[in-house]
């Protein structure tokens, strides 16, 4: 028998006690799998945002989220003639209702000029007229959410539009949007005369960062935004995200380390008696630390497995919830998974120290006279 | 550490007080190499105590305890395992065995952090089971073995190092006459056949009739039976 050998067995012979050990550890594991997939994922989807129609830069309101953002089209004008931008674009972005299974699909109002530097690629059909007020373009793959298709008709609100063609924009968050006429969706929503984003493209061979200094210098109400570390400077949104995700993450650990540390503690009182002995038969303190804590870490491996599998379960729960979908695009990053092993032997360690402690510091004589 | 002495255990005015009770009040005596000598007194005499205090399990107040060599009161906590571990073997009345473990784990238990490899300590448990005719019960666990037999699997524990001294707390006090004196006559050929010396306590006549001593502790000192 190899002292592991002795490890695996002792936690084979309390599967109870290790289930319930595992079982505190999954609940954790979970929590830190779907809240860090959930804040992956939205950071991915504001990045996404701002790499719609491969700009740049994107201008937004300071402060706003971005699909809450408003800006003027004139002043957006007025901004396309700052020195070394070469060409500006708004889009007004909203959100509709198509079904219950759908409760919050993207619209983008754009011009049809606009389309070919937007980087939409229309992959069935054409475009829609100028200003028409009927036609609408799916994005690929809401056309296959929706089983819809270039002559199909959809009805969004009391309004029915005909599908006139099928688009790619090569950006998953661009490619679940449906697009109209920017003046139509304006009128639509009466906001005639403003737009939600301004997407940006420099002169080649000037520097971006350059152009957007002077942009931000200029007009003061608004953000230019390059990258992530821009968008957290004009917005809060990502440090409430992060700050929620390491919230939870506290929270996560402190209830599953509890749970470790009740069971384990259990286990120390049903098992004191065989420490004492262990202690009597020459046992040094620090093995029968290491025997406990390897034991708390078998547990814990086991209980990440478990946690794993639950996390994947409610990421996918929150996938389809109706108020998430569309806007929530599960990312899996592999740190994701290392993190929530990490959190595992972390909790699984902790939570088990004090028993292997009070363990290794038991007077064997008390311990051997307990029944 | 020095060379190890013909005299085995050599304890000097040894005196352990709970409170206000003295149990033990200036306890001399010697246990030579390969000697098996018998401790007895009344219930409370303090018989358990000393045994617990030759196997490092307490400290006493005053006094001193030498045993192959080595002098216990210059060990610390740490020390006192690998003293433990090196030195002596105890055996306990309730053999205290750990149930879920198999008769030869339970021996090889005792013989980690010595050095040996994981096929050492099982070849050594084994052929300490089989010298105590054990070998068909080594994967047995206690609950599935007799008394005498878990007594015999507590005997194997405590040689399982070598040690020079092995420590009984009434080794036969649990089982039937057949049982006990088989465990009697493997504590005498331990002295004779392997030079370990044995300090049993008992109140069993048989084993104090095969034993080459005996001493009687009374008001908390020894006194020579």
């Amino acid at each position: 028998m190899t002292f592991l050998g002795l490890i695996f067995h002792n936690v084979v012979a309390h599967k109870l006690r290790a289930l319930l050990t595992a079982a505190a550890v999954a609940i954790g594991v979970m929590a830190v799998l779907a809240l860090g997939v959930l804040t992956t994922s939205l950071r991915s989807s504001a990045t996404e945002i701002l790499q719609v129609g491969k700009a740049d830069f994107t201008i937004v309101q300071k402060g706003a989220n971005p699909l809450d953002s408003v800006i003027a089209q004139n002043d957006l004008t007025a901004m396309g003639k700052v020195q070394g931008i070469d060409g500006l674009i708004g889009a007004l972005i909203e959100t509709d209702k198509y079904d219950s299974s759908h409760p919050a699909v993207i619209e983008v109002g754009l011009d049809q000029s606009a389309q070919k530097p937007f980087g939409v690629i229309i992959l069935k059909g054409r475009s829609y007229a100028k200003d028409s007020p009927n036609e609408v373009m799916l994005g690929f793959a809401l056309a296959q959410s929706i089983h819809k298709t270039v002559g199909d008709t959809l009805q969004i609100g009391d309004k029915t539009r005909k599908v006139v063609g099928l688009y790619r924009t090569g950006i998953s968050f661009g490619d679940s949007t449906m697009m109209f006429p920017l003046s139509t969706l304006q009128g639509e929503n009466q906001v005639p005369g403003y737009v939600t984003l301004g997407f940006a493209k420099v002169d080649p061979g000037v520097a971006v960062t350059t152009v957007k200094r002077r942009v931000a210098k200029k007009y003061v109400q608004y953000a230019p935004i390059a990258s992530l570390s821009d968008f957290g400077r004009s917005n809060n949104t990502l440090t409430l995200v992060d700050a929620a995700n390491t919230g939870g993450t506290i929270l996560a650990a402190v209830i599953a380390i509890s749970g470790v540390l009740n069971t384990t503690l259990l286990s120390f009182f049903e098992r004191i008696r065989e420490f004492g002995v262990l202690r009597s038969i020459g046992w040094a303190r620090p093995r029968i630390v290491l025997l406990v804590l390897g034991e708390a870490l078998l547990v814990g491996v086991v209980g990440a497995a478990f946690g794993l599998v639950l996390g994947w379960a409610a990421v996918n729960v929150l996938q389809n919830l109706g108020s998430l979908r569309g806007y929530f695009k599960p990312r899996w990053p592999a740190g994701i998974f290392a993190r929530s092993l990490y959190f595992a032997v972390g909790v699984a360690l902790i939570g088990a120290l004090y028993p292997a402690v009070r363990a290794a510091f038991i007077s064997p004589l008390a311990a051997m006279r307990r029944e | 550490m020095s060379e190890p002495a013909e005299t085995v255990v050599r304890v000097t005015g040894l005196v352990k007080r709970y409170g206000t009770d003295t149990v033990l009040d200036g306890v001399d005596f010697t246990v030579e190499r390969g000697e098996f000598v018998a401790l007895t007194g009344r219930s409370g005499a303090g018989k358990s105590t000393l045994i617990h205090l030759l196997g490092a399990l307490e400290t006493p107040d005053a006094g001193t305890i030498e045993i192959d060599g080595v002098n216990l009161g210059t060990h610390g906590q740490a020390g006192s395992s690998q003293f433990r571990r090196r030195h002596v073997g105890i055996v306990f009345q309730l053999h205290n065995l750990v149930p879920r473990l198999t008769a030869v784990q339970n021996v090889e238990l005792a013989m980690f952090s010595t050095g040996r490899s994981r096929a050492e300590r099982h070849e050594r448990a084994m052929e300490l089971l089989r010298s105590f005719d054990l070998e068909h019960r080594a994967t047995r666990r206690p609950p599935q073995l007799s008394g005498g037999e878990r007594s015999r699997v507590a005997l194997a524990r405590g040689l399982a190092n070598d040690p020079p001294l092995l420590l009984a707390d009434e080794p036969t006090g649990s089982l039937d006459d057949e049982a006990a004196e088989v465990v009697a006559a493997h504590l005498r050929s331990l002295a004779d056949d392997r030079d370990v010396s044995v300090l049993s306590v008992s109140h069993d006549p048989r084993l104090n009739d095969l034993a080459d001593r005996t001493l009687r502790l009374s008001e908390g000192r020894i006194r020579d039976a």
